[in-house]
């Protein structure tokens, strides 16, 4: 044994070095509060839209024009704007956007190959033609209300 | 007019795991082969390998010091990249890397220092002031080097070595089955992985050992040691004919089996790994070294040294080329392909960036200002100095007690 | 109106109680105080797991999700939690044209093809929120993680930006997020869930194609569909099971 000296003290060094590793690991990270935390911070985050009971709350008027019509199952932010943009709880804090492209409209009402056949789809120009009526930015809602789209 | 073409998720359009994540596996090999060589010595008692085999030790010891750099780099949270070793996932391949890193780390130091410990004290107690103080640091303060701990040390170093070479085997292993293991990529996705990342780290790390030695030796006026030569490469050709073997075999099996999976990486290959794949890897980076090799092995008796050498010293460093490339084409070739299996995309390393050639280059030169540095205060080479015509070295010679 | 009011009433409700208890200073909009909540005051995730069901017939591409869940998230610019693909079909077994132009996020453009298309649809994608995940097994620090009720999650203070998660997903549902430089991915909006909102997507979506339930609860409609219909999943063969159900998918989505 008394040959294996520098043997053991290697040895020992290297318990050392391990013995600090898990005292300080203990010391400085609690990994078991990681997930709780990060579960927190998401959840944590406001909602940027709100949802329809939001927008009844003020404008029941437009939301049961809405519920009666084909437009029905359309969230009101969809078309406009997210309710946080708007409202802050009941205050108005800036005007709702409101979009009246015909380019929206046809985001849903395109008609495109890829869609199911039996939604209302249109091609604009045939549709505007047999109307006997000129493309225009906003052509669409001089006829469909958006709220109630139907005739 | 939508072309019948290429589809790629729209979150996969670029290459993630750049250049970086290339010279990882590319380093970890060079540590995994030149371990091996020492190994071949102090456990399989190949005595022709002796010239080198401290020297590869020291080697290894090099690129293992650098072998997470490129992780570290690539990393997008450099300054987290502790937490792998301090907060491990287990059922990760990537979190074992902390293990087996630290664990062979310890083997690779540990018998570094049983084998230049005689030495060290040497040094010790030649010099004196702040080189002195360094040395007594280095021996851990014993002084210790009578014939029965020189004996003590020279056997514990071949239990070392002897556990020295699964841990290698596991280090590079793991860096094959880090791709190998991952379903979501039919490229990677193969038993095969590990087995071949290993071969070719050790093709890698005997090559890089062949340079080396013949370039420190022709720096120091030293005559290069024909028999070791002789035997790497013997050792190379080997290792060089399971790796391209091993490399096609999983080609051939894809082709074969007409998987699913096969559309998108025959594409893949003849599209956009032709040059790399190809030409790099299989042509110019197998068969050239293979016949060259070839010639050195069979034809031994006919080669004059310095031919020798030559022909050695490039096929080395094709097959270094060689196993880069294979890298290259492994990181990157799994990433051309979108998961939709319809897109490709490309990649071209840009010279400044982040993760860039430059910084390749800077993270692949350290390894080899280490091995300065650490020839500088343990030198490998000093006791075959004037014993020029070595061909038959008893270890005694070096390791006094044993 | 039927299963539209249902799911409104029944989610829009809880969000009135949990959403009036939790940010009641910030967000009264959500419940006022003269409505009791309906609902036990906590969230408590173990009471809930929560599938997700796509229907491929009735989606209609218009890319509402999308732009909904980069609003609702602040998901950078070029990466997508959810993104709708378009298939476009010949029968000669050849000709296949798939596309997303910006995930979707403005909608499709008329198709103009080289071939007679017979069949097409449109296939909206996002985090599976696999029960196996591939993900959180190759996470090395166990940044990702699942939850109670079942999401796949991302830790954003722990997560070393490896991207091993990315390389593992199948269905390209994570991304690295420039900003953070940690993995990003769809979190099912755990923020509106679990005050008892749907997710923005959902909501978004006019046509009711995307529906979100709870799979604990018996009454729920989503947990009814994929124990009563032939639902599918995306690539069922990596046996990461997802709890996104998709119906009406084709053999040539993956």
């Amino acid at each position: 044994m008394e040959h294996q000296k520098h043997f053991f003290r290697a040895i020992f060094l290297l318990i050392v070095i391990i013995m600090v590793y898990i005292f300080a690991r203990s010391l400085i990270f609690h990994p078991e509060t990681w997930v709780p935390e990060a579960k927190e911070m998401i959840r944590s985050h406001t909602p940027v839209f709100g949802n329809l009971h939001g927008c009844n709350g003020c404008h029941s008027e437009v939301a049961r024009t809405r519920a009666e019509g084909e437009h029905k199952g359309v969230s009101c932010e969809v078309c406009h704007a997210p309710l946080s943009t708007h409202a802050e709880g009941k205050k108005k804090i800036a005007p709702m956007v409101k979009n009246r492209s015909a380019k929206l409209c046809m985001r849903c009402h395109q008609q495109l190959r890829a869609r199911p056949a039996n939604f209302s789809q249109v091609v604009v120009a045939n549709h505007l033609s047999e109307n006997g009526i000129a493309f225009e930015p906003e052509v669409c809602i001089d006829c469909h209300m958006p709220h109630s789209p139907k005739l | 007019m939508l072309e019948p073409t290429y589809y790629s998720f729209p979150n996969d359009l670029h290459i993630h795991w750049s250049l970086m994540i290339v010279m990882y596996p590319y380093i970890t090999g060079l540590v995994a082969g030149a371990f091996i060589v020492s190994s071949l010595y102090h456990v399989f008692n190949r005595k022709e390998l002796f010239p080198v085999a401290r020297f590869s030790l020291g080697a290894s010891f090099a690129f293992l010091s650098v072998a997470t750099f490129p992780l570290l780099n690539h990393l997008g949270h450099p300054l987290r990249g502790p937490l792998i070793m301090i907060t491990p996932n287990f059922s990760s391949a990537m979190a074992g890397f902390g293990l087996i890193y630290a664990f062979y780390f310890l083997v690779v130091l540990l018998e570094i220092w049983l084998i230049t410990r005689a030495d060290i004290i040497r040094y010790a107690r030649q010099s004196r002031g702040l080189k002195r103080l360094m040395y007594k640091l280095l021996a851990l303060g014993v002084y210790d080097d009578s014939p029965e701990a020189l004996e003590f040390d020279h056997k514990t170093t071949k239990v070392l070595a002897g556990i020295g070479i699964p841990a290698a085997c596991l280090l590079h292993g793991y860096v094959g089955f880090l791709f190998g293991a991952l379903k979501s990529n039919p490229w990677w996705s193969t038993p095969l992985m590990p087995i071949i990342f290993l071969f070719s780290a050790m093709v890698s790390g005997i090559a890089m050992i062949i340079i080396l030695y013949q370039i420190i030796m022709v720096y120091k006026g030293i005559t290069i040691n024909s028999g070791c030569i002789q035997s790497m490469c013997r050792w190379l050709w080997l290792f060089m004919i399971f790796t391209v073997t091993l490399e096609m075999l999983e080609i051939i099996t894809l082709a074969y089996e007409q998987a699913e999976e096969w559309e998108v990486i025959s594409h893949l290959l003849t599209t956009f790994l032709p040059f790399s794949f190809l030409g790099i890897q299989v042509v110019f980076g197998s068969l050239i070294p293979f016949i060259l090799l070839a010639i050195i092995v069979l034809m031994n008796p006919y080669l004059t040294d310095r031919l020798r050498n030559t022909l050695a010293f490039v096929s080395s460093f094709i097959l270094l080329i060689q196993v880069w490339s294979m890298r290259w084409n492994v990181v990157i070739g799994g990433q051309i392909f979108s998961k939709s299996f319809r897109g490709f995309r490309d990649y071209q390393p840009q010279f400044l960036e982040k993760e860039g050639i430059l910084a390749s280059l800077i993270i692949f030169a350290l390894p080899f200002i280490i091995m300065v540095i650490y020839e500088k205060i343990i030198p490998s080479f000093e006791g075959l100095k004037g014993r020029e015509m070595i061909t038959e070295i008893e270890p005694t010679v070096q390791y006094k007690g044993a | 109106m039927g299963l539209c009011r249902r799911d409104f009433l029944r989610w829009g409700l809880m969000g009135l109680a949990a959403g009036g208890m939790v940010t009641r200073s910030v967000y009264p909009i959500y419940g006022t105080e003269e409505e009791e909540p309906k609902r036990g005051l906590e969230y408590n995730p173990e009471d809930h797991y929560y599938g997700y069901l796509i229907d491929t017939y009735k989606c209609i591409g218009c890319g509402m999700c999308v732009q909904a869940c980069k609003m609702e998230n602040s998901v950078p610019e070029k990466f997508f939690r959810t993104w709708v693909e378009r298939y476009l079909i010949a029968d000669n077994g050849e000709d296949l044209v798939v596309d997303s132009p910006h995930g979707g996020i403005s909608g499709f453009q008329p198709e103009v093809t080289k071939f007679n298309i017979t069949k097409g649809f449109f296939v909206p994608k996002m985090c599976n929120h696999c029960q196996n995940t591939p993900c959180i097994q190759v996470c090395p620090v166990g940044a990702s993680y699942m939850t109670e009720d079942g999401l796949v999650l991302v830790d954003f203070k722990h997560c070393i930006g490896c991207g091993y998660c990315v390389q593992a997903c199948p269905y390209g549902s994570r991304f690295m997020n420039p900003y953070t430089h940690t993995a990003d991915k769809c979190t099912w909006c755990y923020h509106r869930i679990s005050r008892y909102m749907l997710p923005a997507c959902v909501q978004a979506c006019p046509v009711k194609a995307r529906r979100f339930g709870d799979l604990k609860d018996p009454n729920d409609e989503v947990r009814r569909i994929i124990a009563t219909e032939r639902v599918g999943v995306l690539q069922p063969d990596l046996l990461t099971k997802p709890k996104c159900f998709y119906l009406g998918l084709d053999k040539e989505v993956v």
